[in-house]
């Protein structure tokens, strides 16, 4: 799974909540669907794109499904940060020099 | 304990020039050219697979505020993208002695779904 997909499944704002409540533990989708004023269809919406996005994953126990925050899902964003981390110093090391030759 | 969000990336220090002069730096194209990313097609594009970043990185003027704040979007295409959208800003605050107190602030992009592309949101941490 890409950035990309990470960047717009989280783009949405209840999702984003969903994802940040199951980040707290494994909860039931009965559990996970208090305190959030969205339809059970609209919730399994939302579960549905973050685990097609690798964010979360579910473990089946009887008649029950408990959802819980994939680990590894969040692993190209933070690669994706760490990359422009490592970028912006140096530029601003350049562009401190550049500023040494330029012309008034 | 797992962390969604992350600050947006905020890079500071201090530049030997007056506000103008750093600001000639960040709008003309031939000095981005020298200090920031190789100039693709047009003047508004970058290629940054170079550099580890995406292979096309297209930036936009939104904002601008002259010699005191710059706003660009950036957008990346092609290899090694991020599909949303980022906001870069310079910030330019003058200090005693011809200097510039200089920040840079990189935002996380995010894209919403169905959304025009046109408002990067922040991830708030």
């Amino acid at each position: 799974m890409n950035e990309a997909e990470i960047f717009r499944v989280l783009a949405d704002p209840t999702r984003r909540a969903v994802f940040e409540r199951l980040a707290q533990g494994e909860m039931t989708g009965t559990a996970l669907r208090e305190g959030f004023a969205i339809s059970q269809p609209a919730l399994s919406q939302h579960i549905a794109a973050l685990r097609g996005a690798g964010l979360i994953r579910e473990r089946r126990e009887g008649r029950y499904v408990n959802y819980s925050v994939d680990p590894e899902g969040l692993l190209p964003l933070h690669e994706w940060l760490a990359r422009h981390r490592a970028f912006w110093p140096s530029r601003v090391e350049r562009l401190r020099n550049l500023i040494k030759e330029m012309d008034q | 304990m797992i962390e969604i969000t992350e600050e947006p990336m905020v890079f500071e220090t201090v530049l030997d020039a007056p506000p103008e002069k750093v600001w000639r730096a960040l709008t003309i194209p031939e000095y981005l050219e020298r200090w920031l990313l190789p100039l693709g097609e047009g003047a508004v594009t970058f290629l940054g697979e170079e550099e580890g970043l995406a292979e096309r990185i297209d930036w936009t003027l939104v904002a601008e505020e002259p010699n005191r704040r710059l706003t660009y979007r950036w957008r990346e295409s092609g290899r090694g993208a991020a599909e949303g959208d980022s906001l870069l800003t310079f910030e330019l605050d003058p200090l005693a002695g011809e200097q510039t107190l200089f920040r840079l602030t990189h935002s996380v992009p995010v894209r919403a779904a169905n959304d025009n592309g046109q408002v990067p949101m922040m991830m708030a941490a």
